[in-house]
């Protein structure tokens, strides 16, 4: 199929945090109003809407088309857990690219409550026995990690040290706690042996959208060079015996796919926004995405391979652990940063010169969605 | 509730969490077992039972007794009560491999993490887990119910 390219002409969010006060159609028109702002496009030129959801109700997309006036348009409400956003923006690219239409709005909205997520699906007999909890399987995974020796507890916590300290220059986190170093992850609270607070990535509430149009709607907006999604994949899990959540093989054919769909490969990435729900995820999810292998991924950490000025820069805008993750908030919000960082307007988290951006994330649990979005200048 | 009617409460016994997953001892001299199925095509096994094969999409499953012995493959003591959570933190929970290859999620007993070790053999029981807080399945909330735990296996 002949695919057309697809220009992401305007990116908006808004602060990640908690404001349980305010009402999530608000929320969502906040991000879609900062996105229409900077595209220069007017709500009423929008023909179709993706919008992202994994809270709230299941038409959450009509209820922000609500606040921001009614046009009438097809709206279509994207689940995934917390894949929802990077799938929300992966098929509204698609519905362009195939000719579907030539202007979309992608977008991902959500307020989530306090404390450890689950409390709002019906109880199960797993999690009834107290064995199903994202904090017992994340630590688990610590604790192999560490019994195969692939990487120690410091170089685990040094991935939270450098999204927690990314996010501090990050106008738009919910965190803002400079860390001196892997004591003060360390020294959180235990949650569940060996892993801390500052292991876990924080809940939260918060929006964000992007428009993406035809090269030929883009022309009367602006001049290039223009800022393409170069093209994306999503995938469920593969056989697996036991469940971790394993989150692994998902990101490894997300990313094979994306790669060979966009024509750009693991090498050519200059900036990288991907799954730190957990600060181990962050580790293994560089592995996964062919940016180092894995007996190296510990060793870069400690060399600061993937700050901010270094070589492969991960999770500049703080990541989840940092900026916060409102679930499906995530991949969109994930968009806008690496378009800012290609535009060079992220300021002090700037990363010199990129041409290229890559962001991933791993939704929900056995049968986790995955998503790899790559976007080029 | 007056101390009669506590003592009545102590002595009943609590009822297996579901159906179908655990099978319980008939005579004093049996042990409990997990009921897993077993794909008839690939022969992998799976806990719980299931329908259709996860690997191959075999529909031709069978039920079958798993291995009350299993490793270690990981642990740890969760410290913050998760929602649905009918015991009490801190807790200590694991995966156990089984010879025939799949992982058991399950809660740890008799016995404090420092003892546990990845790799070593834990053995199956059936115990006590609290009571149901909402209704599960056709169980009422307030039911004591019991569930699947692994213990160190001691030797001899």
């Amino acid at each position: 199929m002949m695919m057309r390219s697809v220009v992401i002409l305007g990116v908006g969010m808004t602060d990640f945090g908690r404001f349980p006060e305010r009402p999530v159609a608000k929320v969502g028109a906040e991000a879609v109003l900062a996105a229409l702002k900077d595209a220069g496009v007017r709500w009423k030129e929008i023909p179709a809407v993706y919008c992202a959801h994994a809270m709230g109700r299941s038409v959450d997309g009509q209820l922000v088309e609500a606040e921001l006036g009614h046009t009438g348009i097809p709206i279509v409400n994207v689940s995934n857990a917390c894949a929802g956003g990077g799938t929300a923006a992966l098929i509204a690219y698609q519905a362009v690219a195939v000719g579907l239409y030539d202007l979309v709005l992608a977008m991902g909205v959500d307020q989530a409550p306090r404390g450890p997520l689950g409390g709002l699906f019906p109880p199960t007999v797993e999690g009834a026995l107290g064995i199903d909890t994202w904090l017992a399987k994340y630590a688990m995974k610590i604790q192999r990690a560490i019994h195969e020796r692939r990487y120690t507890l410091d170089q685990i916590a040094m991935a939270s040290v450098k999204n927690h300290n990314n996010a501090c220059l990050n106008p738009r986190s919910q965190y803002k706690i400079h860390m001196s170093g892997v004591e003060d992850v360390h020294r959180s609270r235990v949650v569940a042996d060996p892993m801390t607070l500052y292991h876990c990535c924080p809940t939260g509430d918060g929006a964000a959208a992007a428009i993406f149009c035809t090269e030929e709607i883009a022309r009367r907006h602006t001049t290039p060079p223009f800022i393409k999604f170069a093209g994306g994949a999503l995938t469920s899990q593969t056989f697996i015996r036991g469940d971790l959540a394993d989150t692994r093989e998902v990101t490894v054919r997300a990313a094979k796919k994306a790669y060979e769909i966009s024509g750009i490969g693991p090498k050519d990435l200059d900036v990288i926004e991907l799954h730190d729900n957990f600060a181990v995820s962050e580790l293994e999810h560089i592995v996964d995405l062919g940016l180092c292998h894995e007996e190296e991924v510990g060793h870069l950490m400690e060399e600061g391979v993937f700050n901010i000025a270094g070589s492969i820069p991960v999770n500049v805008s703080g990541g989840l652990l940092g900026k916060g993750h409102p679930t499906a908030a995530t991949g969109v919000a994930q968009l806008c940063e690496i378009v800012w960082q290609l535009r060079e307007q992220a300021g002090q988290r700037q990363v010199e010169h990129p041409k290229t951006g890559l962001s991933h994330s791993c939704g929900g649990d056995e049968g986790m969605a995955t998503y790899v979005n790559i976007v080029m200048k | 509730m007056t101390p009669e009617e506590n003592e009545g409460a102590l002595d009943k016994e609590p009822i297996p969490i579901a159906e179908g997953l655990v099978a319980l001892p008939s005579s004093p001299i049996e042990k409990p077992y997990l009921i897993g199925s077993k794909c008839c095509s690939c022969g992998e096994t799976f806990f719980p039972s299931r329908m259709c094969c996860r690997r191959c999409s075999s529909e031709d499953m069978e039920k079958i007794p798993l291995s009350r012995v299993g490793k270690l493959f990981s642990f740890t003591t969760v410290r913050v009560k998760p929602p649905h959570f009918i015991g009490e933190v801190p807790y200590l929970v694991g995966v156990v491999e089984l010879p025939e290859g799949e992982r058991i999620k399950t809660l740890l007993t008799g016995c404090d993490q420092s003892e546990l070790e990845i790799g070593m053999k834990m053995e199956l029981v059936v115990e006590r887990v609290g009571k149901l807080k909402a209704p599960i399945g056709n169980i009422d909330a307030g039911t004591e119910v019991s569930g699947w735990k692994f213990r160190p296996l001691r030797e001899g």
